[in-house]
This record gives structure tokens, C-alpha cells and sequence, in this order.
């Protein structure tokens, strides 16, 4: 009943938190909205027993994505004078999508064969990810890490350049 | 601890879930104690030590010898003081960043292994875990320095922030030949691993030297302290992101920052230090295993008290050099060379 409870309070937190980001016209505080959901989002993969998933949640979204986020945004001239503007073609517009993405992932939890288990202990799951990795989905794995390089030394290559030009 | 209450008397006749509950509330009570009253004895130190470098005394008069209640003094004094807002400043964000920077270093203290049945959750990502708390804190930072209004303030959480990211990528690489050679992220395994004598502890082995050294120098930027305390140059940002608190706003700032100077030695500790063992095997008795694990840990927050009064302050563009350009370039090429290492031995 506790845990239960417990759950109730996370649930409540990212959803609650998930409204502000929708709604604030504030972009610094939709960003700290975004915070409370994630770590709530963290709280829900901690009740399933995805340990491994929760800590890379945070050190990944958390730690990494949020925080360039936020350096953007407040890197941004004059920040709050620009305040995002609430028209009418927006909402209807967002809430389309919003609709659309729910009937879609609605659709793919009822039709996907879930593979089912009583949430207990949280086991170690590290190790049977590294082994997913490194036999069955070693290609997808190195696939990405590929790509993820390629963007990076792209990302390098870009602010070069720039600087190479206000040097002349 | 939730057995162990049930067999108080006492708490006996109470129903299972308030149990819960109370163990719940006891375990945070536990670990809200220990980081009290370890802050407020590594804020002591510090100013003893400070003190001793520059050939003066310190603190000398609150609570007799040595003057060691100063810090409780000083708690006090936090608690009774006015708390003062900025007018123009972002109150929710503002209220927030306190308590996400102590948040950071208290969920850290959970997993800390200070003996084999002694550490609050024995989770299988310790290590992993340890470096997603972090995170929390350079979100605290962000906060503070946004919602204060203040442009010192914002500079320096900026710094904070940029120096905090960059500096987890070589912290993680120096840790991970480690992790590679015990299997585990788990903290009780890795130094379970450093059993027996002291030339099993990580530290004397060559390839992990090297990385301890990353490790501890990165570690003083993870906590912002000299040389590389950027965020907070009070000569040319005031005191950076937390210019702006006071009273027990700012407590709980300067708590967080000794909490996690004492998480980061700890990990060290577990890591390259051979944790609770003491390296020599008749003294590890089970007894001393905490006493063996806290003299280490405080044996490296005085190593970073030690430089903070040592060393002058690097610039942001040294700051940053050395990050991308010395260490993860040797980290990298320390974590390959373990690994071929230990596959052409294997």
C-alpha cells in the first residue's frame, strides 16, 4: 500500500511537472519543469526494477540534455522579454499532435505481447544489457556509436570553421 | 533497519506499513545527521588547516579546545538570520536550487559502503549511480544562478555547469578501467576485490595509478574547489552562483558543497584505496571497518583542504585545456591499453 502510495506521489509529480512544461511561458522554468518529470519518469523505471535505465536516465537527459537546454536558453539575448505567445492556431495545433502520438503509442502498448513479471527486487540488469550489446544487438550498438561520433566531430568541424573566418 | 525496528519492543505491536514508514524516515534522519555533522567538522578543519598554512590559529574560542563548537556557532547563526531575496528574483527557481544541490550530495550518501553490512542501499549500479547524482547538483547551480537575477551569479553557475559536464567525462573514464578489471559497479564488490594486503588496493597498480590521479583531479573540479573553484572567484564574481543567499539558504549551499568533497573521497577511497580494508590483514576486523573507510575519506577531504591553501586559481580557457586536451586524451588511451592488456593476458 505504501509503495503504492509512493507510486501515486511520483506519478503525480511527472505529470504535474509535464503540465508546467506544456503550459509556462517561461522557457527557463518549462526547463525545470522537464527536470521534475524526468527524475519522476526516474522513479517509475526505479518501481519496474530498471536500475541500470534509471541511472542513465538522469546522467544522460539530466545531466547532459537538459543542462545544454538550459545553456541555450539563458545564452539567449534578452530571454524573458521574449516570452513564447499562447495564439489560437498553437494549442489546436499541439493538442493534434499531442492526440496523435497518444493514439499511436496507445496502440503500440495494446498490440505489443508484453513479456510480464511481478515487480519485486531490483535485480542486476548491467551485465544482460552488456551482453545484449555486444552479441545479439551489436550492430544497432555500434551503428549508433558510429553516428553519434560522426555528429560530434560535425558539431567540432562546424565551430572551427567559423572561427577560421573571424580570424580573417 | 526496517527488521531491526521490529524487534525493538517499543515498536513491536505497530502494524508493518507505519514500520515501513518509520524506517523510511530514520534511514534520512540517519543520513541527514551524518552530513550535518560531518560538515560542520570539515568547515572546522578547513579553517584550522587555512589557519595553519598562513601561521595563524583559527578558530579559538567557541566551545574550549581549539575552538571546535565554532561551526555549530556559525549553524545557529545561519538559522537566525534574516533570509533576504532578491526583489527581481525568480522565486521558484530561486527557493529550488538550494535544496537540489544538498539533494545531489544526500542521495549520493546512500549507496557510500562504510563496511560490508554498514551502507544504506547496496545498489549493483553503485558507481553509476553516484555519477547520476552528481548531475543533480550542476542542476542546482543552474538554478541558483538563474534565479538570483545577478549577473555574477549567472556567470558563475555558467561556469559551474560547463566546468561540472566537462569534467564528469575524464571522472568516469578514470574509473572505468577499474570497473573493467572487478566486473561490477557495485561499490561492496569493487572493494572486496582490494582484499588482503596493501598491494592489492587499485591504487598500486600502474595503469589505475594513473587514473586515481585523473580521477582526483577531476574530482576537485566535479566539487568546485581550488584550483579549480571558478564558479565562486571571489575576485571577480563576488562568490559566484550563491552571492545571493543567506542565512539558512546559504547553510545548506555550503553544506552540499562539504558533503560532496566527502563523496568524492569516499569514492576514491572505495576505488583506488582499498575502501575498509586497512591493508594489512590482521587489522581487518569487521569493528573497524567504518573507522578504516571514514580515515581514508577524511584523509582526502584534507588533501583537498591542503590545496585549496596551497594552490593559486587556474583560468577558465586553462580550465577547460585541461580537461579535453590532457585528461581524456590520457583517460582514453589509459582505459585501450587496459583493455588489450587484459585481453592478450586472458
Amino acid at each position: 500500500m505504501i509503495s503504492g502510495l509512493i507510486w501515486f506521489l511520483f506519478a503525480g509529480v511527472s505529470v504535474g511537472s509535464a503540465v508546467v512544461v506544456a503550459t509556462s511561458k517561461n522557457v527557463v522554468h518549462c526547463g525545470f519543469g522537464l527536470l521534475f518529470t524526468l527524475l519522476g519518469v526516474c522513479a517509475m523505471y526505479a518501481f519496474l526494477g530498471a536500475d541500470f535505465l534509471m541511472a542513465t536516465q538522469v546522467i544522460v537527459y539530466v545531466g547532459g540534455i537538459l543542462v545544454l537546454v538550459l545553456f541555450a536558453v539563458m545564452m539567449t539575448h534578452r530571454i524573458e522579454s521574449n516570452r513564447l505567445r499562447d495564439e489560437l492556431v498553437q494549442p489546436v495545433a499541439a493538442l493534434g499532435a499531442a492526440a496523435l502520438v497518444f493514439g499511436l503509442s496507445m496502440l503500440m502498448i495494446t498490440r505489443t505481447a508484453w513479456d510480464e513479471k511481478v515487480p519485486g527486487e531490483a535485480l542486476p540488469t548491467t551485465s544482460s544489457f552488456g551482453r545484449a550489446f555486444l552479441t545479439d544487438y551489436l550492430f544497432p550498438f555500434e551503428f549508433a556509436s558510429v553516428l553519434l561520433l560522426v555528429a560530434m566531430m560535425g558539431a567540432a568541424l562546424i565551430t572551427r570553421e567559423k572561427k577560421e573566418e573571424e580570424d580573417q | 533497519m526496517h527488521e531491526t525496528l521490529s524487534n525493538l519492543p517499543l515498536l513491536s505491536g505497530l502494524p508493518a506499513q507505519v514500520l515501513v514508514v518509520l524506517a523510511m524516515v530514520s534511514a534520512g534522519g540517519i543520513i541527514l545527521g551524518c552530513i550535518a555533522v560531518g560538515g560542520m567538522f570539515f568547515i572546522w578543519s578547513e579553517r584550522k588547516v587555512a589557519g595553519y598554512i598562513q601561521s595563524r590559529y583559527g578558530p579559538m574560542y567557541v566551545g574550549g579546545w581549539h575552538g571546535v563548537l565554532q561551526s555549530l556557532a556559525d549553524g545557529v547563526k545561519l538559522l537566525l538570520k534574516e533570509d533576504i531575496w532578491p526583489e527581481k528574483a525568480d522565486k521558484p527557481l530561486w527557493r529550488m536550487a538550494p535544496l537540489l544541490v544538498f539533494l545531489g550530495a544526500f542521495l549520493s550518501f546512500v549507496v557510500l559502503p562504510f563496511g560490508p553490512n554498514f551502507v544504506g542501499a547496496n545498489l549493483d549500479i553503485g558507481l553509476f549511480y553516484v555519477m547520476a547524482t552528481s548531475s543533480l547538483v550542476v542542476m542546482g547551480v543552474i538554478s541558483a544562478g538563474w534565479g538570483s537575477n545577478n549577473k555574477w551569479a549567472l556567470y558563475g553557475a555558467l561556469r559551474g555547469a560547463a566546468q561540472v559536464i566537462s569534467y564528469e567525462i575524464p571522472l568516469g573514464l578514470a574509473l572505468l578501467p577499474v570497473v573493467m578489471s572487478t566486473g561490477s559497479l557495485n561499490l561492496g564488490t569493487i572493494i572486496q576485490a582490494q582484499a588482503g594486503w596493501i598491494h592489492n588496493w587499485h591504487l598500486l597498480n600502474p595503469l589505475f595509478f594513473v587514473s586515481f590521479w585523473i580521477y582526483v583531479i577531476s574530482s576537485l573540479a566535479e566539487v568546485n574547489r581550488v584550483p579549480f573553484d571558478l564558479p565562486e572567484t571571489e575576485s571577480e564574481l563576488v562568490s559566484g552562483y550563491h552571492t545571493e543567499y543567506t542565512g539558512m539558504k546559504f547553510a545548506f549551499f555550503f553544506l552540499g558543497e562539504y558533503a560532496d568533497m566527502f563523496v568524492v573521497s569516499a569514492i576514491g577511497v572505495t576505488v583506488f584505496l582499498g575502501g575498509w580494508y586497512s591493508g594489512i590483514p590482521a587489522l581487518d576486523v569487521p569493528a573497524l571497518f567504518p573507522l578504516i573507510f571514514i580515515l581514508k575519506s577524511f584523509f582526502l577531504v584534507f588533501v583537498q583542504i591542503w590545496l585549496r591553501w596551497t594552490l593559486p586559481r587556474l583560468r577558465v580557457d586553462q580550465l577547460m585545456y585541461v580537461c579535453w586536451k590532457v585528461f581524456i586524451p590520457i583517460a582514453l588511451a589509459n582505459l585501450l591499453l587496459y583493455g588489450v592488456i587484459r585481453t592478450v593476458l586472458s
